[in-house]
């Protein structure tokens, strides 16, 4: 990466740098919620155009990478809705994370996990990867998701049973 | 840990590993918004250039002398038609730049229109010649050229006509990318 290419003098946080620094788990994050690797890397690209346009509005440092992981999201949600859309008059969108060609290279055991998560509502899934992947905890998770601490505490346990009952085991 | 956090925390680890730093492509800087501020310029420059043709070269309005005092009751304004032009990126020049037919179509539209005293067309580098003589210390313009200028059409209107139904009439016809009118209750 050029990093005087990156390198914004005016901003009040440094959101290139951050960027820089969490490129590879931001992209992995955003494959896990939409699939596949061009997509996940256009909405990490897009969620750095974004928030680096809003940087201005970013003072504390300390919350800066939860409002990063935000923009993912929130990118990924826009995608998401955006197949949505096209499933109702297409044929449906095979993801490569998931797909059957996956489990060459995850296994068949790991791709079963991933079907099963994808199926869930979407804040649950949304809980379940922050938590599972990110390993955040209920406050970093909260921030991200903009809800209640409570309330991702709810989520994920109403996610695990969900994902439990998919898979055939209790949670 | 349970079983199915187990088995997710796995699945979500090797399907993250799955993307190595070095296949991803770098992220980009984030540039200027061009074809926004393109829009912006010309909305800028259009509403510039549409009151400049008062008294920046077109003769649209009479010479303040030849306006007789009746004009304080009844105010003589002017309207610029600006036609769709390949770069403009708006929404309503989608289908690219006006052709000749649709500026004949507004000509004649313009012409018809009880309001409209009489119609003077302006070729892109016309407008760009205005441009230059009136806009020459505007920093902010020093990148227009002439491929950045439309064709427009200049309509003096007669006094007291009801300049808002006059834009409204040819501001949706097809090719039309504004009509911006002199008068600033339009605007």
């Amino acid at each position: 990466m050029e990093a005087e290419l990156l390198l914004f003098r005016d901003a009040p946080v440094d959101v290139a740098s951050i960027f820089a620094a969490h490129h590879l788990g931001l992209v992995r994050l955003a494959l896990l919620m939409v699939g596949d690797l061009a997509t996940a890397e256009d909405v990490v690209q897009e969620a750095f155009a974004r928030t680096h346009a809003g940087r201005g509005r970013l003072r504390d440092p300390a919350s800066v990478l939860a409002y990063i992981r935000s923009a993912v999201l929130n990118q990924c949600r826009s995608v998401l809705r955006r197949r949505a859309t096209v499933f109702r008059k297409a044929l449906p969108y095979d993801p490569p994370v998931w797909s059957a060609e996956s489990s060459v290279l995850l296994g068949e055991e790991r791709r079963e996990v991933l079907l099963a998560l994808r199926d869930l509502p979407r804040r649950q899934r949304e809980a379940l990867v922050l938590r599972y992947y990110l390993d955040l905890s209920d406050q970093e998770i909260a921030e991200t998701m903009g809800i209640g601490a409570s309330t991702v505490r709810s989520t994920i346990a109403r996610g695990l049973a969900a994902l439990g009952r998919a898979l055939g085991e209790k949670a | 840990m349970n079983g199915v956090e187990e088995r997710l925390r796995e699945a979500l680890g090797e399907a993250a590993a799955t993307v190595r730093l070095e296949d991803l492509r770098p992220l980009r800087a984030p540039e200027r918004a061009r074809r926004r501020f393109r829009v912006d310029l010309r909305w800028a420059a259009a509403a510039l250039l549409a009151g400049a043709a008062v008294g920046g070269g077109v003769t649209l309005l009479p010479p303040p002398a030849e306006q007789s005092h009746t004009a304080a009751v009844q105010p003589q304004h002017g309207m610029t038609v600006f036609f769709c032009i390949e770069r403009i990126g708006a929404l309503k020049c989608r289908d690219g730049a006006a052709t000749q037919e649709q500026m004949n179509a507004v000509r004649r539209r313009l012409e018809s229109l009880p309001e409209v005293q009489s119609v003077t067309f302006e070729t892109p580098e016309q407008a760009y010649e205005r441009f230059r003589r009136t806009f020459t210390d505007k920093q902010r313009f020093a990148k227009m050229t002439v491929a950045d200028m439309s064709p427009m059409f200049h309509a003096l209107l007669r006094p007291g006509a009801d300049v808002r139904r006059a834009q409204s009439v040819v501001q949706n016809m097809p090719g039309v990318f504004m009509a911006v009118t002199t008068d600033p209750d339009t605007w």
